[in-house]
């Protein structure tokens, strides 16, 4: 495209004296002030007012910001990892401190009362036991004066090792009882425990509670009792009473 | 969500601030005709500055900062327009109005040169003072104005156009002005 003839006035002029020009422009200029002295006085007199109009502008005074503007600017560009590790640095140290603090707990508990453990993992299922046998009294175990009991353990052991499986009784009679509402009346297991404790043989002397015997029977063969104290075997005979009303 | 500081740039904006808040101020400044709300909007700017995606300013934070103070600054123009009614609809050209940065004008206002400069309509004046004041090339200054080049060049060149006569008229009346003779002291008899 053909650009018109540069005249006095014009702004290329301006712009040339300002560097403002691509080479196409500052090339269509340059010819014209070699033919023109007039336009080249032109260019010359806009440079030389730029520079007057440059010095007096930037003579001028500078406002700065304030120091606490400029703070608070130069503080929000701080990286806020740090930040962040102040707000969380409780949080972590709970999460990871606590798991270790337990444990040193339980060393210490350890040492300082080395047989509490075992009592409170005895004592835990009994309790939910009776809990559960407190909400929901469908059955018990024998009482220490119904067992039958010939040979080195003592009836109040034997109880002991059926109120530690109580959860167990428990479970087998709700299913029975699920599958059998109208379950009740009494079964009598009879067992054979050897001197080391274990249940060699076991048997239903009596039952009116199909399913809950043989539920029961199969409980107690993997029961284990104390050793007795004469190295002799002991015959046990277990009666349970089924109540639903209990 | 805004981006999470990174460890170099407290360095940056800090190097940012020393180059440009002067100018900045200055320029808004000028645009307001309020130096301590100037300094609000330039430090706003570079507030929202540290929260922009550094890849859509990088190669051009001189031209993001001005427009963003030049914008903010006409939003509060606009709003003092509303507050005040009487000027409702009235464009108050800052460097005409007595607002307190006369002080920025005191120390040169008797020069001619500089009171040609308040002569020109604002648009000129804007971007004489980017051009001359700020150094920025056509191209920054179309951005920052939201012109194009061939506007800006327009502008500066009616406005360096129109100061060269306005100075080179003052001159004449100067001269006239120190040829006429002095009136006798006292008065006639």
């Amino acid at each position: 495209m053909k650009s018109h003839a540069i005249h006095s006035g014009d702004e290329r002029l301006t712009a040339y004296a300002l560097g403002e020009l691509n080479l196409e422009g500052q090339r269509e200029v340059e010819l014209a002030l070699e033919k023109n002295p007039a336009l080249r006085a032109e260019v010359q007199a806009i440079r030389e007012f730029s520079v007057t109009l440059r010095q007096e502008l930037q003579q001028e005074p500078i406002p700065k910001l304030l120091p606490e503007q400029r703070y608070k600017v130069e503080s929000s560009a701080e990286p806020l990892v740090d930040s962040d590790d102040h707000r969380y640095f409780w949080w972590r140290l709970l999460l990871t401190g606590a798991p270790a603090l337990a444990a040193v707990l339980l060393v210490v508990g350890y040492i300082v009362f080395p047989g509490a453990p075992f009592r409170l993992a005895k004592l835990v299922p009994e309790r939910i036991a009776r809990i559960l046998v407190k909400t929901r009294p469908l059955t018990s175990g024998p009482a220490a004066s119904e067992i039958q009991v010939t040979g080195s353990l003592t009836a109040a052991v034997i109880q002991s090792v059926i109120d530690e499986h109580l959860v167990e009784i428990r479970r087998c009679y709700n299913e029975a009882h699920r599958l059998r509402p109208e379950l009740n009346g009494k079964l009598t297991l009879s067992l054979h425990v050897e001197a080391d404790g274990s249940v060699t043989s076991s048997q239903i002397e009596e039952s009116t509670a199909p399913g809950l015997d043989r539920c029961l029977l199969q409980l107690v063969r993997s029961w284990n009792f104390p050793k007795g104290t004469h190295s002799e075997p002991t015959e046990v005979h277990l009666p349970f009473s089924i109540n639903p009303d209990a | 969500m805004p981006p999470k500081r990174a460890a170099g740039d407290k360095a940056w904006i800090q190097g940012l601030l020393a180059k440009h808040e002067g100018p900045l101020t200055r320029y808004v400044s000028r645009l307001l005709g309020d130096v301590e709300r100037a300094r609000e909007v330039v430090q706003e700017s570079f507030l929202r500055l540290l929260e922009a995606k550094r890849s859509d300013i990088d190669g051009h934070v001189t031209e993001w900062l001005f427009t963003v103070c030049r914008n903010r600054a006409i939003d509060l123009k606009r709003r003092d327009r509303r507050q005040l009614p009487l000027a409702e609809g009235v464009e108050i050209p800052a460097e005409e109005s007595e607002s307190p940065s006369a002080f920025l004008e005191s120390a040169q206002k008797q020069r001619s040169l500089l009171h040609a400069l308040t002569k020109l309509p604002a648009n000129q004046r804007e971007v004489i003072r980017l051009k001359f004041q700020e150094e920025l090339s056509y191209r920054e200054i179309s951005r920052i104005m939201g012109l194009s080049e061939s506007n800006v060049g327009y502008l500066i060149h009616t406005a360096i156009k129109t100061m060269r006569e306005e100075t080179k008229k003052e001159e004449i009346e100067s001269g006239q002005r120190s040829k006429q003779p002095m009136a006798p002291q006292g008065g006639e008899r």
